[in-house]
């Protein structure tokens, strides 16, 4: 289907034009076509991590990551930044603005590559469908959730355990030996089996 | 040079970010330095935010910077999630909680600066 791609103000420093018309069948299309008739946009997009800022907009609605192999809904898309950090530096909150971010999929080689890896482990027999985290446990320094404290060695970086639970995120497991500096699993992933629920120990499996 | 009502700006940060607790306010800072309280549309939006990208578009031609908070912090210093947005080097960026406010950016070693936010950082 033909849609038009809109481009903010903000964007435009790096697009040059105000939008795109382009004949796409999904919207990780319309980003790739994006990427593809806009050399400049391009080279931002990698070079200064644009891609971490932006957002596809169908109408007044945000396209989320999983949907992005979806057929456009109408003939007018919004390609715009945002702004956006918080407080944590942890992991989960990279995750959770990823849930956002679709059009940063195709990201880097590296990020590619950790992505099949990632697959790779989702599609094994023990991780197949293991869908939710819980009871993640990471250290956190004091700068990390706002406080700023003199008296703290820059050297360590580490604070108190802060206890969280997450669903739907990444869970930073790897094949083979791993040392661990902040982010400890001392508890269960939330294994989905064929025809029903079960429940396994990390520790079982690293 | 005509300096701003820099109070009353503090004030609607501080009302706002009171106002969110616990979660993180963020809005945006008129080039007449009015505060537009915008809404967060992260899903954890107690250690994070997403500026509602509808709110960028809407006042996209009249924004001097953004502002967020760190809920509950004595002393707000920007993190490191917060270094992403400043690519975007046309606007100023300021976090902070109640009455304690920082401006950040990006320097020229692409690392972020952050310093007290004062009078002096919003004349017109």
């Amino acid at each position: 289907m033909k849609v038009t791609v809109h481009f903010s103000n903000l964007l435009r420093q790096f697009t040059d034009v105000t939008c795109i018309e382009v004949t796409v069948s999904s919207y990780r299309d319309v980003l790739s076509a994006c990427l593809n008739l806009l050399p400049r946009f391009r080279e931002h997009f990698y070079s200064q991590k644009l891609y971490k800022t932006l957002m596809l907009l169908d109408s007044d609605k945000y396209v989320r990551s999983f949907e992005l192999d979806f057929k456009p809904k109408t003939d007018k898309i919004w390609l715009i930044p945002t702004v956006s950090g918080g407080v944590s530096s942890s992991f989960d909150s990279l995750g959770n603005l990823s849930v956002f971010y679709g059009a940063s999929s195709p990201i880097s080689t590296q990020e590619v590559a950790l992505r099949g890896i990632d697959k790779r482990i989702r599609d094994s027999a023990l991780f197949g469908k293991a869908s939710t985290a819980f009871d993640i446990a990471q250290r956190k320094t004091n700068r990390d959730i706002g406080v700023l404290d003199n008296s703290e060695d820059p050297t360590k970086g580490f604070g108190a355990l802060a206890p969280m639970s997450a669903s739907g995120q990444n869970v930073p497991l790897h094949f083979g030996l791993v040392r661990t500096s902040g982010v400890i699993i001392n508890q269960y992933i939330k294994h989905i089996q064929r025809g029903g629920v079960d429940t396994i120990r990390v520790a079982d499996y690293i | 040079m005509q300096t701003v009502n820099f109070t009353q700006l503090l004030t609607q940060l501080h009302n706002h970010s009171i106002s969110e607790h616990p979660k993180e306010a963020c809005g945006i800072v008129t080039r007449n330095f009015e505060y537009i309280p915008c809404k967060n549309i992260s899903d954890k939006p107690k250690i994070s935010f997403i500026i509602d990208p509808m709110a960028i578009l809407a006042h996209e031609d009249n924004i001097w910077g953004f502002y967020h908070s760190h809920p509950g912090s004595a002393d707000p210093i920007p993190s490191d999630r917060d270094l992403k947005s400043t690519i975007f080097t046309e606007y100023k960026f300021l976090v902070g909680f109640a009455n304690s406010v920082y401006i950040y950016w990006l320097n020229e070693s692409n690392t972020l600066s952050f310093e007290r936010f004062n009078e002096s950082h919003c004349t017109l």
